[in-house]
């Protein structure tokens, strides 16, 4: 499916994707100052989890580099050695950032909990049929779900912009693994066999066509949800950095 | 997660024992009246403190054989930057 892709959005998703790098390394940050000042856990795990977010992003950024540089083509040993380890290590960070985004959200303390939440998702995604990233996206609904569940009562006690900002890119990141999960093949043309009762088979010979929609995107609603995160996030920056220039003049 | 109304965090905590010590005119507080400004039990006072100067927030001086605590540049740069702190924790749910 990849193939019909033209190589130029690659280009472009690689640049765009480190915003998303940028603004979850801010994120990391400015949790890990939290944590400095109070040497509280749950500001660690959230750091934690945003630096494991940008450095997934890192890892299919290389791959998506090395599509449009046209390593793909030459069916380079390279190639296949980051699709694969690549990939891979692009669901386990990502999945831990996640299970640690929630743990943190939730305020989950009790470490059996945790070790049977990381059990359960790890164990569901690698005994998964190969390859395991449909599996992979349905956990990250789920996990996003909650998170962003949790982020609009945030949001609605609350009532501010930031806060609106910070529910609605989750929600926006949620949706893009709705979008990655419908960009599987089995799963799309089930949908479209299960819909020729209302469409006919109209539908069936553009499988392919919306995967590359849908693939399209997921990118696009994971660029902005990360570029509404690196929004709110410069509020915060720009305070800090003002505050350090007075104490300069001082 | 939503704290319960009324109920401080530890980010508080640690802005009010730091905000009692920068109020003080003389910018030093002795011990018992930092433990009645920053609303704490002696013994969670004691445990913050050593925290705080382990973390090197607060320092302690001794003038005419009475203790003093006063606070660090880096105590200042936390209450310079809480305001935003706390607003980043809260608005990531923390």
């Amino acid at each position: 499916m990849l193939e019909e892709i033209p190589t130029t959005f690659f280009a472009l998703n690689s640049l765009l994707e480190f915003i998303s790098v940028f603004s979850a390394f801010i994120i990391s940050y400015l949790s890990y100052k939290a944590y400095k000042f109070t040497s509280e856990g749950k500001y660690f795990k959230f750091s934690l989890a945003f630096l494991l977010i940008g450095l997934s992003f890192i890892a299919r950024s290389i791959i998506h580099s090395m599509i449009y540089l046209g390593y793909r083509e030459q069916s380079s040993l390279l190639f296949q050695f980051f699709s694969d380890y690549g990939i891979l290590g692009y669901i386990i960070l990502l999945l831990t950032a996640y299970l640690f985004v929630l743990i943190t959200n939730y305020d989950v303390r009790n470490k059996k909990l945790v070790l049977l939440l990381f059990l359960l998702s790890f164990i569901t995604v690698f005994n998964s049929v190969h390859p395991s990233l449909r599996i992979f996206n349905q956990i990250s609904i789920i996990l996003l779900f909650f998170v962003t569940i949790n982020l609009y009562q945030v949001y609605n006690s609350k009532k501010t912009r930031q806060s609106l900002a910070v529910f609605l890119s989750f929600g926006l990141l949620t949706v893009s693994h709705v979008f990655l999960l419908l960009n599987n093949y089995e799963l799309t043309s089930n949908i479209f066999q299960q819909s020729d009762t209302i469409f006919g088979t109209a539908l069936r010979p553009q499988v392919d066509l919306f995967r590359v929609i849908f693939y399209l995107f997921a990118h696009l609603s994971q660029v902005m949800a990360f570029l509404g995160l690196f929004l709110v996030n410069m509020t915060f920056l720009r305070v800090r950095v003002i505050s350090k220039k007075n104490k300069r003049r001082k | 997660m939503e704290r319960k109304p009324g109920r401080r965090d530890k980010l508080e905590i640690i802005y009010d024992i730091l905000k009692s010590i920068q109020d003080k005119r003389a910018g030093k507080i002795k011990p018992t009246h930092l433990m009645y400004k920053s609303n704490l039990s002696h013994q969670r006072m004691k445990e913050y403190v050593d925290e705080l100067k382990t973390k090197q927030m607060i320092q302690e001086i001794n003038e005419d054989g009475q203790l003093y605590f006063i606070i660090t540049d880096k105590g200042h740069e936390f209450l310079a930057n809480f305001k935003k702190l706390r607003e980043f924790t809260e608005v990531y749910g923390l």
